[in-house]
């Protein structure tokens, strides 16, 4: 719960952006049976 | 009881905790249930102010809204909102695929209040949209539902823009639940987000923490039980999870991970979720479940 007290400033967020936006996620969120279920338009 | 800041679900729905718990791997999906243990977390969690539950009529199947319902015995009524889903169709021998039939929404409707033993679901929502059956349809059933005093709000999980907006049509919409997290940010650029701030739908994260693996204590296959679901997902697989490392090792050194020791994060099997009232994001109150939100992924 002591998540609730956590302040992030823009710089660190930026961080965070620059950080992950250079990483590439390996696999589907979900196997190919239940991917058919999700993100329908 | 301690405070924690509320949001209100949609434009007329309940206000809710900023973290909601839940409480699906307590009977399913993350191994062995483990019941006096779920219900210490229940308790504790009230205790530290949330109020937002989380479950659905396929977890277990059925067995994680009869725990909330033994829970629920114990505290009074207006102290939680219960949000549970509907959307599968069941046999003896397991899930037998999707099923948004106006009759299979009134019939898990009903199913769902006995197991919980509560008059009525403060949050109703879709389990994942049925491709067979308008949109429409569905949402017109679950609309009598609360008409009837059966249900409060309702919801939708996984849809997206254009069933949002011919959902919309047909009854408000409180809460839209969605994957989020740092490796799952399709709802960034596939409109979802976008529709639900346009409409005033609240965004409900689910999953905000990888299915525990963003927290890094999940290191490798043999860390998850035998019978853990998420042995079959694929980015847990024998390939997948060693390359995404990298992606737990980024968490843990950053801002948001500094901010609190890591031995104080939630275990994984028992995720708060983190909520973004995406429409009301400017309120006091949902910036910091923005703050949180940051936190958690």
């Amino acid at each position: 719960m002591g998540a609730l007290d956590v302040k992030l400033t823009a710089t660190d967020l930026q961080e965070i952006q620059a950080r992950f936006a250079q990483m590439e996620v390996v696999g589907d969120r979900y196997a190919p049976d239940m991917m058919a279920l999700v993100n329908h338009a | 009881m301690n405070f924690m800041p509320k949001c209100q679900l949609g434009s007329n729905g309940p206000f809710v905790s900023a973290l909601g718990l839940g409480c699906m791997g307590m009977s399913f999906a993350y191994g062995p249930a483990d019941e006096a243990e779920s219900l210490r977390v229940l308790r504790r969690y009230l205790e530290l102010g949330g109020n937002f539950l989380d479950t659905a009529e396929i977890y277990g199947p059925y067995t994680n809204e009869e725990l909330l319902g033994r829970f629920l015995r114990e505290v009074s009524r207006d102290s939680v909102i219960i949000a549970t889903k509907f959307g599968f169709r069941f046999s003896p021998d397991g899930i037998r695929g999707v099923d948004s039939s106006p009759e299979n929404v009134r019939r898990a409707c009903d199913a769902s209040l006995k197991r919980l033993g509560i008059a009525t679901i403060d949050l109703f929502y879709q389990h994942r949209v049925d491709p067979k059956v308008p949109i429409e349809d569905t949402v017109g059933a679950m609309a009598g539902l609360v008409s009837a005093g059966k249900v409060r709000a309702l919801g939708l999980s996984e849809a997206g823009p254009e069933t949002l907006r011919r959902a919309a049509k047909i009854h408000p919409i409180a809460a839209l639940q969605s994957e989020y997290s740092l490796w799952s940010r399709d709802v960034e650029t596939n409109g979802v987000l976008a529709t639900c701030r346009e409409l005033g739908i609240t965004f409900v994260p689910y999953s905000p923490l990888g299915r525990g693996f963003l927290t890094g204590v999940i290191q490798k296959l043999e860390d998850l039980d035998a019978r853990d679901w998420r042995r079959t997902d694929p980015r847990f697989g024998e390939k997948a999870l060693p390359a995404n490392l990298r992606l737990a090792h980024a968490v843990k050194s950053s801002p948001a991970r500094k901010a609190r020791p890591p031995h104080n994060w939630p275990s994984p099997g028992f995720l708060p979720r983190a909520m973004t009232s995406s429409p009301s994001l400017a309120r006091s109150e949902c910036a910091i479940s923005r703050r949180t939100w940051a936190h958690l992924t």
